[in-house]
């Protein structure tokens, strides 16, 4: 670090608003607004507002948009708590001022997966009545079940991991919070003792394991692409590729997302000494990494499913290879990865952050249409290709869109109120120069 | 199996009985067979060797090898192989009771009858015959399924056309679907206006838009209900036990539990579901008067078993089986709906008479096709099976058909019943006028049979290797992963069958186009409607 943060720097946030401020929390809200209002619509008028329509006769899609963004969102989500696993479990201090901003990715990014689920199913209103009600017979053997379950427990995780730190800091600092939040700090330090710290780190790092362990087997390398890998009928879904190349787009997403939200708020509260260009420079070099898996199971599926396939697998393939989309999508992460990341790691002169930032906005984007792709792809190969006399189309409707612009306005919207809340960067990363002997505790 | 050895319940004892008509026309000497039988026992068991067993019978094995014993074909075809294998496959055999009943049909005068349900029977009881289609439920439930002869099928789509109006599902919605279908990929095969090795997919459809003919020989024809597997992987990925198998098998979803998640359409291989995107075209006060009653599903799930009974049979009821579940009829808005088997029917709600029949299966029989038969697979004496052995039988016996396939004493009377019931009937003649037309495949029976072993009718279940079990038994050409169906719907192109003017269903294609995907695009928001001031809906 250049130059050392202070305490002042991280809670600058949370005692000062800008107008700017105020005027993107209002852009957020008419986001969130819009897509209240096009979800009404689509309640009122039936899930026919929206390019879907069934699959086979109907000659649609049957799932979207709303489920590829449910993917995308929910990658995003458990690569960011995966990586913030990661640098408390192995002490890469380096990263710890990024850390609890891919915790609190995680949260948002959750949420917004979860509202895709809402959107996208036909009687929201029965989600208490219908699954959980049924959800002793269901969990041995719906994968939504299972999904639906892990998801929760991913929540619950995050959100424990999350709030166990919290307490630290929120001691810590009560001095500078402003009044009206008083309870909500109450509440979250109840009980706050003084030896409480240590102890804490040693939770925090069971919980970190915890979520190193479930994340491959379970989550974003297991039940989310499971609820596709399982089933024949589509044999662009079916196979055991779909687990590592689920988990490799989540790690790459979710690296891009933490790009950009550390961008964003290294830029906005000038925290250009607390989050320096090392991290930054660091973060795209993951973000190279993960890319590079990502193309390498893709090359995996293209030749299996090209080479000397079966009948319905070589149609799923070349349905694939010949979309000029899904080439848009794999250009764009290659031309990042051999124009930009690979260049900036041998020449170090080509780095900027704004370059790193859009980069990943456009791996982000990359990411969101290729799992799209990936979930239409699927129905219109199927195995019983019978029905193609009378093939149709998809392409999202309005609706739909604005569901996405509106997700993406809560989980903005949910950074900048949260970092009025609570200090957005560990209070650890400014004091660890008097406190290294917690790298102890947790080694 | 604990079933009294003389009970007529014994499957084995129906075997036997099968196997001794079998035996009969195969013009072998019963006491040879029952030795045999005897012998093969001990051949299994190691108390006689192999050559012993080969010198006892090797007249008729050298004669079964040399094909001068007539046995039916339907066996021949694994003697011809190797007549050694006879033995092999006999010692290899397990000696528990349950096996000795596929034992004695193997050794029975070789006539392998058996061969195919060793194949298929595993560890299961003895099949109860290799004709009825093996299965792996509980024997004792019934399992309902069809028999559908597509090679009398001559694409009316009459049972589209019944199955909406028992039904009432929406445009596009089409829980029974007909579509004729080639090998595009071989072109000389099955289109003979497309030049060899030029044909592609896009050729035909251009051609069929020119107003070129298909070639009606080559052309196949599938009619698809939905298959309602024994082992239903839309019911193993539902989230809210929407999806679910009633124990005579017939595969539901629950209008009051399903969130419309679409995951049962998304886990099931043939593409039956169909989800209701908006208002249904049939609002529910229609729906509901066919009953005499107005108790909603929750009353009558409330009620005793008796009380619901009272109510339900022979109100009319078409949304509710006997447990009171809101299965039948066309689903609500936001909600998976499919083939139902007319549960309803089943349930009593229509009469007894039309108990064990389906709507699409009274049309069919109505307009004289008369081919498609619903009924308990388990039943050796239920409708599809009787029709299975009925189409073996002519096979076997190498004639021509009778004029019809009668059934049995049940038969006729649920049919006669029905068509005096049935209030729209058209005039018979205009129904012979227009089945007077051979089905594709150059017509009738006889074509079919041509060139095939007698004894051997082509019979398949779509998607097998899905591991699915499915209930429908098809007679006739299957699909294979080349084909595709052909698009329908072209007004100019003279063609005799509804399905190719109406493209593979009821009313779903229009001048070429698929009138389910106009209907929900139709709905669809886009920015043009927002442009145009007004939303999808209104138009």
């Amino acid at each position: 670090m250049t130059k050392e943060g202070t305490i002042e720097d991280i809670v600058r946030p949370m005692q000062r608003t800008t107008k700017k401020w105020y005027v993107v929390a209002l852009l957020c809200v008419a986001a969130i607004g819009l897509w209240q209002a096009a979800w009404a619509y689509q309640l009122s008028q039936g899930m026919a507002v929206t390019g879907l329509g069934d699959w086979g006769t109907g000659g649609g899609s049957t799932w979207g948009l709303y489920i590829g963004a449910f993917i995308w969102w929910v990658g995003i989500a458990h690569g960011g708590i995966i990586l913030s696993a990661a640098v408390r479990l192995l002490g890469m201090k380096r990263y710890q001022p990024v850390a609890r901003m891919a915790e609190l990715l995680t949260l948002f990014a959750l949420a917004a997966a979860g509202s895709f689920i809402v959107v996208h199913i036909g009687r929201p209103d029965r989600m208490v009545a219908s699954v959980i009600l049924n959800y002793h017979n269901t969990i041995h053997f719906s994968p939504l079940a299972w999904d639906l379950t892990v998801i929760t427990a991913y929540f619950v995780l995050t959100a424990t991991y999350l709030g166990l730190t919290l307490r630290y800091d929120i001691m810590e600092i009560r001095e500078h919070h402003p009044d009206i939040f008083e309870p909500i700090y109450k509440f979250m330090t109840l009980g706050y003792q003084e030896d409480e710290p240590e102890i804490m780190e040693r939770m925090v790092w069971w919980v970190a394991l915890a979520i190193i362990i479930m994340a491959p087997l379970l989550l974003h390398g297991g039940v989310i692409p499971w609820l596709f890998a399982v089933l024949p009928n589509f044999p662009g879904w079916y196979g055991g590729v779909m687990g590592p190349t689920f988990l490799s787009i989540a790690l790459t997403s979710a690296v891009a997302g933490i790009i950009v939200s550390a961008y964003i708020f290294r830029e906005v509260y000038d925290w250009h000494h607390i989050i320096d260009d090392g991290v930054m420079r660091g973060l795209t070099n993951w973000l190279g990494f993960f890319s590079l898996m990502f193309l390498w199971l893709q090359v995996q599926q293209l030749l299996t499913g090209d080479w000397h396939p079966t009948v319905q697998g070589r149609r799923a393939a070349d349905g694939l290879i010949g979309e000029p989309l899904y080439w848009l999508a794999i250009g764009v992460v290659v031309i990042i990865l051999l124009g930009y990341i690979f260049s900036q790691a041998v020449r170090p002169k080509f780095f900027t952050p704004l370059r790193s930032l859009v980069a990943s906005i456009l791996i982000l984007g990359a990411t969101l249409l290729e799992k799209v792709l990936f979930v239409i792809e699927g129905f219109f190969y199927p195995h019983f290709y019978l029905y193609d006399g009378v093939s149709g189309q998809y392409f999202p409707s309005v609706i739909e869109l604005t569901v996405v612009v509106g997700t993406i306005g809560l989980v903005t919207l949910g950074y900048m109120v949260v970092s009025k809340l609570v200090p957005v960067i560990e209070l650890h990363c400014v004091e660890d120069h008097g406190h290294e002997d917690e790298t102890e505790v947790s080694s | 199996m604990s079933v009294d050895d003389e009970s007529p319940d014994n499957p084995t004892n129906t075997l036997d009985q099968e196997i001794e008509q079998a035996l009969a026309e195969a013009d072998i000497d019963q006491s040879t067979v029952d030795d045999m039988v005897a012998d093969a026992r001990r051949l299994a068991d190691g108390d006689m060797d192999d050559s012993a067993f080969r010198e006892q019978y090797s007249e008729l094995l050298t004669a079964i090898e040399d094909g001068e014993e007539s046995l039916p074909d339907e066996f021949s075809s694994v003697l011809d192989t190797d007549g050694s294998d006879l033995i092999e496959t006999i010692k290899s055999l397990d000696t528990d009771q349950d096996r000795r009943a596929v034992m004695k049909t193997m050794a029975a005068g070789g006539a392998f009858l058996g061969f195919s349900a060793w194949a298929t029977v595993d560890d299961r009881e003895a099949a109860p015959t290799p004709a009825l289609g093996d299965h792996t439920r509980d024997p004792g439930d019934k399992r309902y399924g069809m028999v559908i002869d597509l090679t009398r099928c001559d694409g009316c789509l009459e049972c589209v056309d019944a199955c909406q109006d028992e039904n009432n599902w929406s445009v596009g919605a089409t829980w029974m679907y007909v579509l004729g279908f080639l090998d595009y990929e071989d072109p000389g095969r099955d289109v003979d206006f497309l030049q060899q090795g030029e044909a592609n997919w896009s050729d035909l459809t251009e051609a069929l838009e020119n107003g070129e003919e298909i070639s009606q020989e080559n052309a196949n024809l599938l009619v698809r209900p939905c298959q309602h597997c024994s082992d239903p992987p839309c019911t193993y990925v539902c989230p809210t036990t929407a999806a679910h198998q009633r124990d005579d098998s017939i595969v539901l979803r629950d209008y009051d539990v399903c969130i419309g998640c679409r995951y049962c359409e998304t886990g099931c291989p043939y593409g039956v579901n169909y989800f209701q995107w908006s208002d249904p075209d049939t609002p529910e006060e229609e729906i509901r008067n066919f009953a005499d009653h107005d108790y909603t599903s929750r009353e009558l799930r409330n009620m005793t078993q008796e009380e619901r009974d009272d109510i339900l049979k022979d109100s009319g009821d078409r949304m509710h089986d006997e447990r009171g579940r809101w299965v039948g009829s066309r689903p609500p808005k936001g909600v998976m709906g499919k083939c139902t088997f007319n549960v309803h029917r089943q349930a009593g709600n229509r009469g007894e008479a039309r108990e064990e029949t389906t709507a699409c299966e009274e049309r069919c029989a109505q307009v004289g096709r008369n081919m498609i038969m619903f009924g308990d697979l388990n039943d050796p004496e239920s409708k599809p099976n009787q029709y299975l052995e009925w189409r073996r039988q002519i096979a076997a016996e190498e004639h021509q058909p009778a004029e019809e396939f009668m059934g049995g004493e049940g038969f006729d009377e649920w049919r006669d019943t029905d068509m005096e019931d049935w209030p729209n009937r058209e005039d018979d003649t205009d129904y012979d006028d227009r089945h007077s037309r051979l089905p594709p495949g150059g017509g009738g029976l006889e074509a079919v049979n041509e060139g095939r072993p007698p004894g051997r009718i082509s019979e398949f279940r779509l998607l097998e290797d899905m591991g699915t079990d499915p209930n429908i038994i098809y007679i006739g050409n299957e699909p294979g992963p080349n084909d595709k169906e052909i698009p329908g719907g072209w007004d100019d192109v003279d063609v005799d069958y509804d399905v190719y003017e109406h493209g593979g269903s009821y009313d779903t294609m229009v001048g070429g186009r698929n009138r389910a995907v106009e209907d929900t695009e139709e709905r669809t928001l886009r920015f043009g409607d927002l442009a145009g001031g007004g939303g999808g809906g209104d138009e």
